[in-house]
């Protein structure tokens, strides 16, 4: 046999092969299921047991605080505890020692115990997530720190919950930032991810405008008139120092931190005209981004840090654009509607979020980055504006004034379970989601 | 006059005063319909041809036949006495039962002709051949049926289609047991629509044994995504035995594959 020929057979061979796997992978399975009958995992949420003294109202917060962060999640449906038996009142601190018959009776496929301890120092929480189908420990932490800390410790397990079953961190230990009228001026606060502690964090005493939390380190930049001029500040949160970045002439609004923490995207005036720029960390000018006769605002970076989404009204009617950072081309995103503003990139890359006028109202949309599956996340009256990702892409935050003053609304990715976060009263808009704290 | 018009005006009011009585709810009887039928080894088909039915529901059927045989001769002697021989002629309890009484002597009538009258003779002796045509044809059906019931039920080449299922020709009420697996299983998954919309699959292998009890699992083709595999786990873990024993041991490939949402 030529060489030739020993070539065609192998050729020949490797083709049958091939063949006979398409054919027993297309064999496919005696049964099929494409469908699953629950979309969230029942889950038992037992209430913390006290080893020594009772702290109840701490008990009580942090259970509070843990089953919110859950039941926003999403992922799971809670078991009723007035069906608990009596291992809901026991300490198990490992998977033996739990009656998995108990929970399975009761239909949970798994079940969060805990126990606290009151010493001397302050407080110790014994916290775990066992799957009662497999019998075994999820999720086992322990966390020590002042009773005061129960907050956050419940939002840090929460944190913990969400990874053990998605593989992807929470965001509940997170800040929020925004801006409140309640002190008499527009001012920035900040506060927990779910609305708690909020505390003022500028005294500016004029106007205070569209914070950002930068990416890495525990700062903000926000625009402030406090000199006249709406000019772009820093302000680093627990050192409390703050310094005026960018005063162009005219405006410096709409500052957004890159991904890497190096450039700021803003919009400026300086040669008359609204254009993007991007300006250094230390206020100096690095590059124009856009150059139309249109206004240009509201830049948002792609998470990989190659593109801003931005408002223009270059074409006519306010619609959202992207633009290249290295090129410089501009695509338009939206066509849609007669007003689309405020574009937020997810931090997965896969949507942009933004609010359309329709109909006398805003309402919140998404769309893909290439222009593709828009969908509309928000209906009926209310202004919805201002949305943010949380940082791990599940939630969106943004302001809504449906029942009168604009409040902040938190909601799942995909448009369901919003609910109104617990600020203090006065008007709250323009929300800022840190990273994790 | 003046009456006339108090009750127009009465009936009106009625009419429209209706929409605004509150109406009384009545609380409707729940009805809970439990589409999960136990599996049996070989369940009906919805073809029409496989509804004859075979040995086992034809013993019963004998078996509840009996008692209405003797109730029907029982009654027989009464219709004679009290009833005009016109009535007892007619042959309907026959037709309803032809399987069991197929031997069964028609009813002797006396008939009383007047001789007095030749029409009213001509009548009686054409309504005693209508009746002897009438008994002809019934005991023609009865023979019909007899070779009908004595033939073989038809099969398909499906013998294990589950109940509903076109090509299955069963002849127990039920799934088959991959049908109860699967509506098991569904009802078990519980899958976060975090994880739709990713082209997410796997595919497990189960083992029953003879007994119906689980003895293998194995993630035959895992997704890539351990936590997609933990709810595909969690699901099938909790199928650890069937409702009745297969009687051989039962070996499934189970494909988990999520439609995607828009």
């Amino acid at each position: 046999m030529n060489p030739l020929s020993k070539k065609y057979v192998h050729i020949l061979l490797l083709g049958l092969c091939g063949l006979l796997l398409n054919l027993t992978l297309a064999l496919g399975a005696d049964i099929v299921i494409d469908e699953a009958g629950q979309r969230a995992i029942p889950l038992a949420h037992t209430a913390l047991v006290a080893e020594s003294r009772i702290a109840a109202d701490m008990a009580q917060t942090f259970d509070g605080v843990l089953g919110g962060d859950l039941d926003l999640s999403g992922l799971f449906a809670p078991v009723d505890p007035a069906s608990f038996l009596d291992d809901a009142r026991r300490v198990t601190p490992t998977s033996s020692q739990v009656n998995f018959a108990q929970w399975r009776l009761l239909g949970a496929q798994m079940v969060i115990k805990g126990s606290y301890e009151l010493t001397a120092d302050g407080l110790i929480l014994k916290m775990r997530l066992y799957d009662v189908i497999n019998r075994r420990l999820l999720l086992g932490q322990n966390y020590q720190g002042r009773v005061a800390d129960a907050r956050r410790m419940a939002h840090r397990f929460a944190d913990q919950v969400l990874k053990s079953i998605t593989g992807k961190e929470g965001a509940f230990d997170t800040r929020i930032a925004y801006i409140s009228n309640r002190g008499g001026h527009k001012e920035l606060y900040l506060a927990e991810s779910d609305g708690y502690d909020a505390r003022r964090i500028t005294d500016h005493r004029s106007l205070v405008l569209n914070p950002d939390f930068s990416p890495q380190g525990r700062e903000l930049i926000f625009t402030s008139y406090r000199a006249g001029n709406p000019d772009l500040y820093r302000k680093e949160i627990y050192t409390g120092k703050e310094a005026r970045i960018s005063r162009q002439e005219g405006l410096n609004i709409a500052g957004r931190y890159n991904p890497g923490n190096s450039e700021i995207a803003l919009t400026l005036s300086r040669d008359g005209n609204a254009e993007l720029y991007l300006i250094g960390l230390d206020g100096r000018l690095h590059k124009r981004l856009t150059n139309s006769w249109g206004i240009d605002v509201d830049p948002s970076w792609s998470p990989l840090g190659d593109k801003v989404a931005f408002v223009s009204s270059r074409q006519g009617n306010p619609h959202i654009f992207v633009v290249d950072v290295l090129s410089g081309v501009v695509s338009r995103l939206t066509s849609a509607g007669k007003y689309n503003a405020t574009p937020a990139w997810s931090p997965d890359g896969k949507w942009i979020v933004f609010s359309r006028l329709e109909e006398g109202f805003f309402n919140l949309y998404r769309i893909r980055p290439d222009g593709t599956g828009e969908r509309q996340l928000t209906f009926g009256a209310g202004n919805k504006e201002h949305p943010r990702w949380s940082p791990d892409g599940r939630f969106i935050l943004y302001s809504n004034d449906h029942s009168g003053p604009k409040r902040l609304y938190v909601m799942r990715a995909d448009g369901s379970g919003a609910r109104e976060l617990s600020l203090p009263a006065g008007s709250c808009s323009h929300p800022a989601w840190s990273m994790r704290w | 006059m003046l009456l006339l018009s108090l009750l127009l005006h009465g009936a009106l009011l009625l009419f429209f005063s209706a929409p605004l009585v509150p109406r009384l709810d009545t609380p409707r009887p729940v009805y809970q319909v439990d589409l999960l039928s136990a599996p049996v080894k070989s369940p009906r088909a919805g073809r029409p041809d496989a509804g004859k039915k075979p040995a086992v529901t034809k013993k019963k059927a004998v078996a509840k036949a009996e008692p209405k045989v003797e109730k029907k001769t029982g009654k027989a002697p009464e219709v004679k006495k009290t009833e005009p021989p016109k009535k007892s002629v007619v042959a309907k309890p026959v037709v309803k039962e032809p399987v069991v009484t197929p031997v069964k002597t028609p009813p002797r009538t006396e008939v009383k002709v007047d001789p007095s009258s030749p029409q009213q003779t001509q009548d009686v002796i054409a309504e005693m051949r209508r009746k002897q045509e009438q008994r002809q044809r019934i005991e023609d059906l009865k023979r019909q049926l007899a070779t009908l019931s004595a033939s073989p039920s038809p099969q398909t080449s499906v013998p294990q289609a589950p109940l509903g299922a076109v090509a299955g020709t069963g002849h127990e009420t039920g799934a088959d047991f991959a049908s109860w697996i699967k509506q098991a299983i569904v009802e078990a998954w519980a899958l976060p629509d975090h994880y739709r919309n990713r082209g997410l699959w796997c595919e497990v292998e189960l083992r029953f044994d003879y007994r119906g009890y689980r003895v293998g699992y194995l993630m035959v083709r895992p997704s890539g995504d351990g936590y997609f595999d933990a709810t595909v786990k969690r699901a099938v873990m909790q199928l650890e035995q069937l409702p009745s024993a297969p009687g051989k041991s039962l070996n499934l490939s189970i494909k988990f594959d999520p439609k995607e949402l828009l």
